[in-house]
């Protein structure tokens, strides 16, 4: 059988496939390394973008933090 | 944000080009900050330390001539390769800054100038860590002028705002495939990015 495409092995991986579509798409990761390696780079991807949104909130909340208190309106 | 495609600050640092003073105090700023917080240092100390180190990098009175949220455009930081790799120039003066503030603090404890030069392991695994955040963060502004603008929509909303498939895939008129094709495009470009800015 071919090969999985990234695409395709994200609806497996996020249960988007039909379930002959799992059935299959699990016994073929099971004797094909070149797919299950293509999986664990799709949860390499996992992990660094957990990094990259820890580091976005770390510097978003940093910033409001930072920023300067708003004046207040006196006008009313 | 603006979209951008000129070369990264980092690398204009490390290529010895000029930078607008107002862009490098609002890159750095957050490291600067962060590295005062692992160095124990409170809100207040944490503010003197951004002021005292951006002042030691310009060498010139800019922090008392301007207000830093309305500095000049013309007013530009050039890195001076001689002093070394910025990456480590800049972490040398954060350190020498952060541990002059302690030592304020405690009047009866001497500074201890030779401490700046032999950094301990949890010193050197915070700033690591804040490094990283750093460059993180410039990739990811980096990026939106890297990829087509639908591209980055699509990743921010499914990769960092952690919306659900379906969702992304709607709103940009995508199917979800496509969402995925778009998260690891960015990804394989921002490890690109990431490597391009690291000062190795």
């Amino acid at each position: 059988m071919a090969h999985y495409t990234k695409e395709e092995l994200e609806l497996y991986r996020h249960g988007d496939m039909s379930v002959l579509g799992r059935i299959k798409c699990e016994a073929h990761l099971k004797s094909c390394p070149e797919c299950a390696k293509l999986l664990d780079e799709l949860r390499d991807e996992d992990h660094f973008i957990d990094e990259l949104r820890d580091s976005v909130r770390l510097y978003k909340d940093l910033s409001r933090q930072t920023q300067p208190p708003r004046r207040h309106s006196t006008d009313a | 944000m603006a979209f951008t495609t000129r070369k990264s600050l980092l690398a204009q640092l490390r290529a010895g080009g000029e930078v607008p003073w107002r862009e490098f105090y609002a890159t750095y700023k957050p490291l600067i900050l962060l590295c005062g917080n692992d160095c124990g240092l409170d809100p207040d100390e944490r503010e003197e330390l951004v002021q005292k180190v951006m002042c030691e990098i310009f060498q010139k009175d800019i922090i008392g001539k301007y207000d830093p949220d309305r500095i000049p455009d013309g007013v530009v930081f050039k890195h001076d390769p001689a002093r070394g790799r910025f990456r480590h120039y800049l972490r040398k003066i954060i350190r020498y800054q952060a541990l002059r503030i302690v030592a304020q603090r405690h009047h009866d404890l001497p500074f201890d100038e030779a401490a700046v030069e032999r950094p301990d392991d949890s010193w050197n695994r915070n700033w690591d860590g804040e490094w990283k955040r750093h460059v993180l963060n410039m990739a990811l502004t980096e990026l939106k002028g890297r990829v087509r603008p639908e591209t980055y929509s699509a990743f921010e909303m499914y990769a960092l705002q952690n919306r659900p498939i379906g969702e992304v895939a709607d709103f940009h008129n995508m199917s979800p495939a496509a969402i995925y094709t778009a998260r690891s495009r960015c990804v394989a470009q921002l490890r690109e990015i990431v490597k391009e800015l690291e000062d190795k």
